[in-house]
Order: structure tokens, then sequence, then C-alpha cells
């Protein structure tokens, strides 16, 4: 499929009437100097350039219709440089044998004499079958790096477009949930309301003004998630149980921002609606040389009072896409889910080439 | 080259008389004009029409000895032409051969000593015989001629060119020689119907092939083949008969 796409824009960009028509009529000015032997060219000089073009031609659009296209293009070099070989020897021996006899018998009273003999007639041959070949090849390439670059353009607009997207769907989605958590706060005129406010201030700015790179240290990362955290725990004084262990070696190490959060917001979600005193949130960030791993379990209630809605399960699809965008290849995210408990793990490998670009 | 007289009216010999006419015009007394003029003569008679090349018109695989040729013939001018072959001539020579010696027989030996002998003046050469599609042509190369009258510098500026000439046998034993003529060719290359490396050289404007001998075979064959109205008409040719004949 891929090759019939390269085909399709190939035949789409190369226009064999101007490629051809261009080629033959240089060479024949050059073939005409050539064999006029740097003076004017008289009648009969017109008359042989003419007929050795022809000789020439054929081999050479065998070359680039045929050999490029079915054996070139395919890797098949050993029966390219095979069909190359025989094709210049078969069309330079039909030269030699037919070229001259052919004119002599259409013009019997013209004289085509000193023009080339058997070594000119090979390197003619050799350098015309080459020159067009290099001459194909630097056309292919001019067109298709035209084309790979428009669609590389195309591609990073189309992920500007669906990152932005994203983030365009988690900050209204975090922020309805944080003013629910200020909302309650603010019912039962709880102290902590501002200073509830001064956290949602701090990770608002976060996701405002930091989040918009690319990149951020894996730090600052973690400074949103205990604020989240911390923010948190005003909305439910009895969620007691909840573990925030890392293992990081280089607290550096730079990470697409806005990740993890909406997998820490998913935990909240499911887990405080639990008043057992059973609920508990685990989170565990490891982060060593070039791997990052980051895991999150909370429990479930089975009776859920959450409304299941359109929105339930948007944090995660997020996260899947925003993994598939940024670390395409190089990620892993597992959800298990029982009864009881519900755990997600998220790994990234080999992001030295993310840090890198970033 | 030498030793073969030219018709005076011909077109090249009209330009170079005319120039001849203007020199001499411009010389101021009677003897220099009388002197100068007899100059130029000599020249258009060494000069003929014929048409002359640097290399030979042959290639080797068409060399073909034509023993009939050999001889002494007399043409209808009181020419005389004695034909030897170049290996019997060679092999009479009792001298020790050097290198050069052998390998001239080695690239002769097929061919003739031919000396021509006009007017009482000689000229040799040595002929090659050649045959392209059952036709005889013999490949004309001068290698002595009458020089008593040249001096030394004259000499010296004076190259042996190749000439080719058509051998048919008539009836009778009679032979005839046609030399190929330079206005034929002339008129092929006014027409532009022919490629072929060439030079026009001197004062006249000789015209003289530059091409190699398999390029001047390969135009020979196709001139032989070619529908070209009078290809062999030519100032030059002679018929000859064997001398024990008519004396």
């Amino acid at each position: 499929m891929k090759r019939t796409n390269k085909e399709a824009i190939h035949k789409k960009i190369h226009r064999p009437l101007c490629f051809n028509g261009m080629v033959w009529l240089f060479s024949y000015v050059i073939l005409l100097f050539a064999f006029s032997k740097g003076k004017s060219p008289i009648k009969i000089d017109f008359i042989y350039t003419i007929g050795f073009l022809v000789t020439v031609a054929l081999p050479v659009l065998i070359n680039l219709y045929i050999l490029i296209p079915k054996l070139l293009k395919r890797e098949k070099y050993v029966y390219y440089a095979l069909g190359f070989v025989v094709n210049l020897i078969l069309f330079t021996k039909l030269n030699q044998w037919f070229l001259e006899p052919i004119l002599d018998w259409w013009f019997p009273n013209y004289f085509f004499i000193s023009y080339t003999n058997v070594l000119g007639i090979n390197t003619i041959f050799i350098i015309f079958l080459i020159a067009t070949t290099l001459l194909k090849l630097s056309e292919d390439w001019f067109y298709f790096n035209k084309e790979e670059n428009r669609r590389l353009k195309l591609d990073n607009q189309h992920i500007q477009m669906q990152l932005t997207s994203l983030r365009s769907q988690i900050n209204p989605h975090f922020l309805f949930n944080s003013l629910n958590v200020i909302y309650a706060l603010a019912l039962e005129k709880k102290e902590e309301t501002k200073d509830a406010i001064v956290q949602l201030s701090d990770i608002l700015r976060y996701v405002i003004y930091d989040s918009n790179t690319l990149a951020i240290p894996l730090k600052d990362e973690i400074t949103l998630l205990k604020n989240y955290i911390d923010f948190h725990k005003f909305r439910s004084h009895n969620f007691k149980n909840i573990r925030f262990t890392t293992a990081i070696e280089n607290e550096n190490y730079s990470l697409y921002p806005m990740l993890l959060l909406p997998l820490v917001e998913n935990s909240f979600k499911h887990s405080t609606s639990d008043d057992s005193g059973n609920a508990f949130i685990t989170i565990n960030i490891l982060q060593k040389e070039n791997t990052f791993v980051f895991s999150i379990k909370n429990n479930t209630i089975k009776n859920e009072d959450i409304l299941p809605n359109e929105h339930s399960g948007i944090g995660l699809e997020n996260i899947k896409n925003n993994l598939e965008l940024v670390y395409p290849n190089t990620h892993t995210f597992k959800v298990e889910e029982t009864e009881d408990t519900f755990a997600v793990n998220v790994t990234l490998t080999d992001t030295k080439s993310f840090s890198n670009e970033h | 080259m030498f030793g073969i007289s030219k018709p005076l009216f011909t077109e090249t010999t009209w330009y170079t008389l005319y120039i001849v006419i203007v020199l001499a015009y411009n010389y101021k007394t009677n003897t220099m004009k009388t002197k100068n003029l007899s100059i130029v003569l000599c020249f258009l008679l060494f000069n003929s029409c014929v048409l002359k090349s640097l290399h030979p018109f042959y290639i080797a695989s068409a060399i073909y000895y034509e023993a009939s040729f050999i001889g002494t013939w007399v043409d209808s001018k009181d020419g005389k032409w004695e034909v030897a072959s170049l290996k019997e001539e060679f092999e009479k020579d009792k001298e020790p051969k050097t290198e050069d010696d052998k390998k001239i027989y080695e690239q002769y030996k097929d061919g003739y000593f031919i000396k021509y002998t006009e007017n009482q003046k000689e000229a040799s050469f040595i002929g090659v015989p050649f045959k392209i599609n059952n036709e005889l042509f013999i490949n004309f190369n001068m290698v002595d001629y009458n020089s008593q009258d040249l001096n030394s510098l004259a000499k010296s500026n004076i190259i042996e060119t190749h000439t080719v000439a058509k051998l048919d046998t008539l009836t009778n034993g009679r032979m005839s020689l046609k030399w190929l003529d330079e206005d034929r060719l002339g008129e092929l290359f006014d027409k532009k119907q022919i490629q072929l490396k060439h030079e026009k050289v001197g004062i006249n404007e000789t015209l003289v092939l530059t091409g190699s001998s398999i390029e001047l075979y390969k135009f020979l064959k196709k001139y032989l083949e070619s529908d070209i109205k009078d290809k062999w008409k030519t100032d030059k040719k002679f018929t000859l008969t064997r001398a024990n004949e008519t004396h």
C-alpha cells in the first residue's frame, strides 16, 4: 500500500512530456555540437544526430520507465545492475550494427563517415545512461523531499492541533473539579478555604503558564501533584490514607507537562466518595536513567453513587492519547481493575530522545 | 602528387592562374615576370586534382593481390608504367635487412612497386591493391620523384600523401586506372552530404582527407554503392596497354 502511494505521488509529480522534452532537446543540442566537431552543423549532422538520438533514447527510456521503477526503487540492486549492463550492451551493439546501415539505406547519397567509432559510441551510451539515471533520481529526490516536507508540516500541524485540543479538554475538567472542592469548603465555611484558593492558584499558574512548554522538569510535576493532593485534603479531612513515594535519580528529568495529573484526579474522584474510612491512594514515582515509572492505585466502591456520564473516562482517554503522540512506541500504559481496587501503571522507556528534542 | 601532369583549365586552376597573373603584374621587370610565372606553373603541374589523403584508403583485411597488373604498361599519352611485385623486389635485394625493412616488407608485401615515366620524368610509387565489393582499387603512395628541379627547402615542404585509383580490366587485356577526383568530393562537401574529416590546405585550398583508413575505406564503399552520377569522372585517368603488345 505504501509503495502504491509513493508510485501514485510519483506519477502525479512526474510530467513525462515535459521531462523528456527537456532531456532530449538538450541531448540533441549536445550531440549535434559533438558530431559537428565544434563547427557549424550542416544538413548531414542534423540527420545523423536524430538517428543517433533515437538509438540512445530507447535504452534510456527502458532504464527510466522499467528498470528504475521496477528494480532500483524496489531495492533489487543486483537485478538492476544486471539489467542496466544488459540494456547498455544490447543497445550499444544495435547502434553499431544497424544505425549506419539504416541511414545509408535511407539516405543513399549521404556519407555518414567521421562521426563515431566503437569507443565513442560506448562512451556516449554509458554517459547517457548514467546521466539520465542520476537526473531521474535527482528529480525523484527533489519531489519526494518536497512532498515529505509538506507531509511533515501537515503531521506537525495535526499533532499541535490534537495537543491543543487535549489540553483544552484537561484544563476545564480540572478547573471544574477544583471549583467543586472550593465550593464544598465554602459551604462548610471552613478556615482552610483561603489556603485552598491559594493552592488552587498555584496549581492554575502551573497549568496556565508552565504546562504550555513541551517539557518540564520532573520536580515541577511532583510539586503540582503534591499541591493537588494537599488541595484535595481540604475537601475530605477523613481521607488520610494517601501514600506518595518517589525514588528519583534526576529531579530535572524532562517530562511532558500535565501527563500525570489526570490519573491522580481520577483516583481522587473514585476514592473520596468512599466514606467507610478504608479509602486509599498509593502513588509511586520511580525515575532511573532514561526510565520513568508512575503507578497509582486506589480503592473503588461497588455501588458508586457517581453517575456515569459522557465525561467520565475523559482523563484516561486523554492520557492515552497524549502518550501515543508524545512517547510513540516508548511507553506502556496498563490498567488493572479488580472489584475493590483500580490501578494504573505508566512506564516511559528510552526517553533520552524526548529530552534531547525538548 | 608529383610527376603527374594536370590540365590547366580546371576550376582551381583558373583561380590560381588569376593569382599568378596578379603577382606577375606586380613585378617590374619582364625577367622577373617570366621567372615567377614558371615557378607557379610548376606548382600547378604538381598539384593535381586527384583526391589526397594523409592515411591510406584501405584496411588490411581488404588487401587483394592482383597478379595480372604486374608488367610494363604504356598509356595513350606515351607514359610508361613499370609495375613489379614488392615482395619479389624485396626478395631480390640481397642486402641485410633491418627491423625497419622487415616491418615495411610485412606492410607492403602484397603491394606493387610502380615506376611511372612521363616525358622522361620518373616518379615511383608503392601501390597497394584492395577490393571493395569485388571492385579493385589501388592505393598510391609516392616514394620517389624526379626532384632535380627542386631545391632542398622545397623538398622539405612536401609531404607524401595517398591517392586512390580504380583499376578496371578492359577488353583485349587493357586496364583502366581512374583516380578519385577531388572535385567529386568537393561537390559532396558543397551539398553538405558528407561528414568526413578533412582539411583545405595551401593557397589553392587543396582538399586533403585526414580521416582514418577505416573511415576512408567506409567512404569508398559507400561511394561505390551510391547512385551519384559521374562518380568516377576525373581528369586523371589512364588506359594501359601492355608494352610488349604495342612494340
